[in-house]
């Protein structure tokens, strides 16, 4: 839970629509910024520069975007779009808030440690919530919760969102009650089985004869 | 083996091969790993099945499997040797239609080296080209 800062330079942008691409081509990304006292603007910043930012700052840590040579503005990450399969950054979103309002976000759960009932195969660690819902100052919101697995020491042993460290900062609003992580019976998938018939619900007249034939032909090929 | 219950109609049209990026399912949603397709193809349940038990064949217990496509679609055949005409052939195969950046299989609870091989598996049995793909923020390395 640190509150680092992060610096970001940013350029106006006028190339919009499909010209970007040429952006994209030069190592600049098209991105956004809007939120809170500022008025919704066009940017471009440097791509490489941004992934280096927002591996360490992800979408919980306020970051400090100067457009041109202006005043700072502080910003979450609200959104990073990429190419399905290269991952190559196609667009970004950055959100102004007010720094002295208190927001609710999803901040991520890092489990740490190793849990003795996995070292020693009592069982498989199953993973529930991945991150939880929290209301904080900005300047307050944890970038990450971490929690100790090191307790799961047999089968069925539990991490609720209620074993979260709590602080003073911020407060977790997601229900108390709700799974983290669970220690469960080792256990493969079951066989699918292979299902009996398939029906049709609109078959035209005159086609029904062979209905029962398209199970057939499915499992058999 | 994956097929609907029932479906509105049992030779739907086949329609033209979208060799585009698929627009939805191209992120890790539910396990740790997962297993991209980099090609358009159609992917017929008993290529499905065969993937998915070369990844529980080799993961052998623990970790939980996802399967993220399903064969919806019916296609047709008719048999050999037989002359053009007399109407559309029977139903053959269930296929899922998967275009390039789509998650196939998701894979959860197993060590990073063994998640790798058992969808490295599972890929040989699929007839598009694979990539191993990780969750955006997996941040559960343990630390050993």
């Amino acid at each position: 839970m640190s509150h680092e800062t992060y610096a970001l330079a940013a350029a106006k942008r006028e190339v919009v629509g499909k010209k970007s691409r040429r952006l994209r081509r030069q190592g600049k990304v098209p991105a956004v910024l809007y939120g809170f006292g500022v008025q919704a603007t066009n940017l471009q910043i440097d791509a490489k520069e941004f992934e280096a930012i927002y591996r360490d700052a992800g979408r919980t840590a306020l970051v400090d975007v100067s457009v041109d040579t202006g005043r700072p503005v502080r910003v979450f990450v609200q959104d990073v779009q990429r190419h399905p399969i290269s991952q190559v950054l196609y667009h970004v979103d950055f959100h102004a808030v007010n720094l002295r309002q208190e927001i609710t976000t999803d901040v991520p759960i890092v489990l740490t440690g190793e849990a003795p009932a996995v070292h020693n195969n009592e069982g498989v660690l199953l993973r529930g919530l991945e991150s939880v819902s929290v209301t904080a100052l900005p300047t307050e919101l944890p970038q990450q919760i971490d929690v100790s697995i090191e307790s799961l020491e047999a089968l069925d042993d539990t991490i609720h969102v209620s074993d979260l460290p709590q602080s003073g900062d911020y407060q977790i609003v997601t229900e108390s009650t709700e799974m983290v992580a669970r220690i469960t019976a080792q256990q493969l998938e079951p066989e699918i089985e292979e299902t009996a018939e398939v029906t049709e619900d609109g078959a035209e007249a005159g086609e029904e004869g062979d209905a029962g034939a398209t199970a057939e032909a499915g499992d058999g090929a | 083996m994956l097929m609907p219950k029932r479906t509105r109609y049992r030779k739907p049209h086949r329609g033209d091969v979208n060799e585009q990026t698929a627009s939805r399912g191209t992120l890790v949603s539910f396990g740790e790993f997962g297993l991209q397709s980099l090609d358009a193809a159609w992917i017929d349940n008993r290529q499905i099945e065969s993937a998915r038990r070369a990844i529980t064949h080799h993961v052998k217990r623990g970790g939980k499997v996802w399967i993220r496509i399903f064969p919806d679609k019916s296609i047709t055949a008719k048999p050999a040797e037989t002359r053009m005409g007399k109407g559309k052939g029977a139903p053959d195969r269930w296929v899922a239609v998967v275009r390039p950046g789509r998650v196939m299989f998701e894979l959860a609870g197993v060590r990073r080296e063994v998640a790798e091989e058992a969808l490295r598996k599972a890929g040989h049995k699929l007839p598009v080209r694979t990539k191993i793909v990780e969750r955006e923020g997996a941040t559960n390395e343990p630390e050993s």
